[in-house]
């Protein structure tokens, strides 16, 4: 101890009151903990809004809050604000009024990496800490580390590479990128990833091992709902899905999946979807799936969408949360929430799903974009004697948010400044 | 017919001229732009007359054009039918006079002995500006025919003579410095900005990060009147944010590679000159230090340039060297060895090459001028580089290499269109213009050993 206590300024790429994706409310939360602790905090998001105020881009959410919108357009492909105006000058009296001694960004999308250039020449010595929630910074496809032509999963991004996945941009464009992002990162002393996964992803791309490290999401801490009773002849055959009805979230492996199931068996299972947003899927992907509504699978149904705080009641009915997403993941929420419930996961074996659910202690693995052996796994944990009790128990729920908090508070203490960049260089590996 | 024009007639034959335009470049010649027809049989020849008497034969050359007009005229006044394919010309006459344009006469002879003559009046349209003129000479060279050589001797000089004849209006100069300027730096970075901006902000970006960045003096050259008002719009912020001072030098014009170099050139300060694209960045800090520490540390040395690596990371240039290239007459062409291959290829430690290109190179000042510096001559961005190198090497100073010291040039940005033909016609120039000053010097040059040792 000996240390002050210190003053946070929180660096949120979305507010979640207007966009409530997982890394806005990781970072809100980390604010209203640290709030509730006494520990003076302020909370800056980004917001696409246009500015409300003449001449400033910031706003301030509900009156003496501790809340403040920076509004404005960031270039999505460069991440980076075009008009440095408001960087140089609003920000920069931002940081001197609330004279922050930690500078936490949870993301840099829509903030723009100026950001944290300029939050390096406040300080010399206040830690910059920055929580990687994706692979953003080296996938220009939504982070989801996926080639566009095929949906083929990528492991190594590079100017030809990305190239290839959008043509229409120039190599040098994703060279650019790339030195640009790199050029931010330098100034950043501590890096943290919600996953290991994640973590070992950016030590292969080249950030030093020391600089990253592991805090998962902290979750409200719920009362865990019920396992249904079962009746006599019963199995744990209810299976269901939550998120958004998305192509990377691998609905169609589910589906398919589900009715390879051999008939006699799945009248004794079900499979329930719980989720939304098709709407904004594209039109080909809409069609697959009204088509696979309209063949009315006996024993599955389909939800729209639902909220978080449904999720205790909608989860009542469910034995096994099944997560097929064809892409990487992340640390996905859907299985802190499913483990929350003492549910175990039936999920695809790779990236952040592979680490988060270990395959035959909290849940069950099946190979990506498989749905034969998807199949297989649905029936083996549908009427295997024992299996989902022996899971469930080996379901480990997410840290709560205040353990989160502590985490983190130990590292902002601990976090070694960099100070002056240049040597070490986070230069490109190919030409090192 | 038009005032300028000769008529000839010798029983059924009938030769007539008629000039469009003529243009007297001082001191150089004249270019001449009309028509010649003939219904046929025998010789002609074509002189030029200065006032003191000195003759000069010429003949039209092998620029040509389709002139149906002409032709028209010729049958409409019953001196027979003629091909209008070839009947337009533009052609060049060399004449090196003191006493200017004024009593020179074009004169045409036939083999009969009967010859007519009209004064040879300069009657160009003064407003049509010199680069507009340049730009369709040399697109007049392309496609490359097979005669591109015999078109070359006919109008390089003329192309060359016309843009050294360029009006070029005294300059006013705008020096708007962003941060404290360096008293004292080690080396002056030179940088033309043309076609993108945003390539400004993200080399001060990368340099931010370079301790070298702050010991050096970054000079912009603006040389795109289009980016003026986006880039002062831009400039006091990316300093507030990057914090590396730099000055922005701006002409109000389109100078082109050279000249804007030069004007840059003006303002520096430091021992070395870094000459850079905009569209070059490094790949690792320290880049200026390690070249200039390659420069000092070798006294034959009047240039180094580091490898420069395209987006793939293969390499773009390690150093030129020049080929004989005889489709184009056997000009002296600039050649990039090892392009697109990995930079394991390269030797570890430094190694001489021909030429540099001038994309990334570091100099010493007083070099520069010693050797007389980019030449302004050449057209638009193109040779003047290498063109460089052999200035050096005339006054007995070498080009290195150091592969240790890699930045990326993402050369020939999406921004460009395609590339249009004058500028292709500009390139065989550019390269006639090096072979026609320094063949034997090039010939020489790649006669040394050295060059064997590397393969």
């Amino acid at each position: 101890m000996g240390n002050p206590e210190p003053r946070v300024l929180i660096l949120s790429h979305g507010h979640p009151e207007e966009h409530p994706g997982g890394g806005e409310i990781a970072a809100y939360q980390e604010h209203c903990e640290l709030r509730d602790r006494g520990i003076d905090s302020l909370f800056l998001a980004s917001s696409l809004r246009p500015a409300p105020h003449l001449d400033s881009p910031f706003s301030t959410v509900g009156a003496g809050g501790q809340e403040v919108l920076f509004h404005g357009r960031c270039d999505d492909f460069m991440m980076t604000r075009d008009d440095l105006r408001y960087v140089a000058q609003d920000f920069g009296q931002l940081l001197e009024a609330f004279g922050p001694t930690v500078i936490h960004f949870h993301h840099f999308t829509n903030l723009g990496l100026d950001l944290v250039r300029a939050a390096r020449n406040y300080s010399r010595s206040v830690p910059i800490v920055l929580t990687l929630h994706e692979h953003l910074a080296m996938c220009h496809n939504r982070g989801h580390m996926a080639r566009t032509f095929d949906g083929s999963l990528c492991s190594r991004s590079s100017a030809p590479r990305c190239h290839r996945c959008f043509p229409e941009i120039p190599q040098g464009q994703f060279l650019l990128r790339e030195l640009w992002v790199r050029s931010a990162f330098e100034l950043v002393d501590q890096f943290i990833t919600p996953s290991e996964f994640l973590r070992q992803r950016f030590i292969d791309w080249g950030l030093p091992a020391e600089r990253v490290c592991t805090i998962e999401n902290g979750q409200p801490s719920v009362r865990s709902a019920p396992l249904r009773p079962l009746s006599e002849g019963q199995v744990r055959g209810s299976f269901a899905f939550f998120g958004q009805v998305a192509p990377h979230k691998g609905i169609q492996v589910l589906l398919e999946g589900f009715r390879l199931v051999e008939p006699h068996l799945r009248e004794k299972m079900q499979l329930v979807i719980f989720g939304g947003n098709l709407r904004f899927q594209d039109d080909s992907f809409q069609e697959a799936v009204y088509r696979f509504q309209q063949e009315r699978y006996p024993n599955v149904r389909w939800t729209g969408r639902y909220e978080v705080e449904d999720i205790p009641r909608l989860i009542e009915e469910v034995d096994w949360v099944v997560v097929p997403s064809i892409w990487w993941e992340n640390s996905p929420l859907v299985i802190q929430e499913a483990f929350a419930h003492g549910r175990p996961v039936i999920c695809t074996g790779i990236g952040g799903m592979a680490e988060k659910v270990v395959d035959g202690v909290s849940g069950l693995h099946f190979r990506l974009k498989d749905p034969q052996d998807l199949a297989r796994v649905l029936v083996r944990a549908a009427f295997e004697p024992g299996l989902h009790e022996t899971l469930s128990t080996g379901t480990r729920p997410a840290p709560t948010i205040a353990e989160t908090c502590d985490a983190l508070l130990d590292l902002f203490e601990g976090v070694k400044v960099r100070g002056r960049v240049g040597a070490s260089g986070l230069a490109i590996q190919s030409v090192q | 017919m038009p005032s300028q024009s000769i008529v000839l007639r010798t029983g059924t034959r009938t030769v007539a001229s008629c000039l469009d335009s003529v243009r007297w470049l001082d001191g150089v010649g004249f270019l001449i732009t009309g028509w010649l027809a003939d219904s046929g049989g025998g010789d002609l020849e074509l002189s030029i007359t200065t006032p003191s008497g000195e003759r000069t034969p010429f003949e039209i050359g092998p620029v040509r054009y389709s002139r149906p007009d002409a032709a028209e005229y010729f049958a409409a006044m019953d001196w027979g039918e003629v091909d209008p394919t070839d009947l337009g010309f533009r052609c060049f006459v060399g004449v090196e006079s003191l006493s200017g344009s004024r009593g020179t006469r074009l004169e045409i002879a036939l083999e009969s002995g009967q010859s007519e003559s009209i004064p040879l009046e300069p009657d160009f349209d003064e407003t049509i500006p010199i680069e507009e003129e340049v730009r369709s000479l040399a697109q007049s060279l392309v496609p490359v025919r097979w005669d591109v050589a015999e078109r070359l001797s006919q109008l390089g000089p003329a192309i060359e003579g016309l843009w050294a004849h360029r009006r070029r209006p005294e300059l006013e100069i705008e020096v708007r410095q962003y941060g404290t300027r360096h008293p004292r730096p080690q080396v002056s970075a030179v940088i033309p900005v043309y076609g993108r901006y945003d390539y400004m902000r993200h080399q001060l970006a990368l340099m931010a990060n370079d301790p070298d960045a702050v010991q050096t003096e970054w000079i912009y050259v603006l040389d795109d009147p289009r980016l003026a008002d986006a880039i002062f719009e831009r400039c006091q912020h990316w300093y507030a944010v990057f914090g590396v001072p730099f000055s922005v030098v701006y002409s109000g014009r389109n100078l082109g590679y050279a000249a804007a170099n030069n004007l840059g050139i003006g303002q520096a300060r430091g021992r070395y000159l870094l000459l850079l694209n905009s569209d070059v960045f490094p790949a690792h800090p320290g880049w200026i230090s390690g070249l200039q520490r390659a420069l000092s540390s070798r006294p034959q040395a009047g240039a180094v340039a580091p490898v420069l690596l395209y987006a793939d990371s293969s390499i773009q240039h390690a150093g030129m060297s020049f080929v004989n290239h005889e489709p184009w007459g056997r000009l002296w062409i600039n050649h990039h060895p090892m392009k697109g291959l990995p930079v394991s290829v390269l030797p570890e430690k430094g190694f001489r090459v021909q030429a540099l290109t001038g994309a990334c190179i570091l100099v010493d000042r007083l070099d520069y001028h010693r050797c007389g510096g980019l030449d302004e001559g050449y057209i638009v961005g193109d040779y003047e580089d290498s063109d460089l190198s052999l200035r050096l090497h005339r006054h007995g100073l070498q080009c290195f290499v150091e592969p240790s010291i890699r930045l990326f040039h993402l050369e020939r940005g999406s921004h460009e269109a395609e590339t249009p033909l004058w500028r292709q016609g500009v390139t065989l120039f550019n390269c006639w213009r090096q072979t026609q000053s320094w063949g034997r010097v090039i010939e020489d040059l790649i006669a040394e050993p050295e060059w064997r040792a590397h393969g």
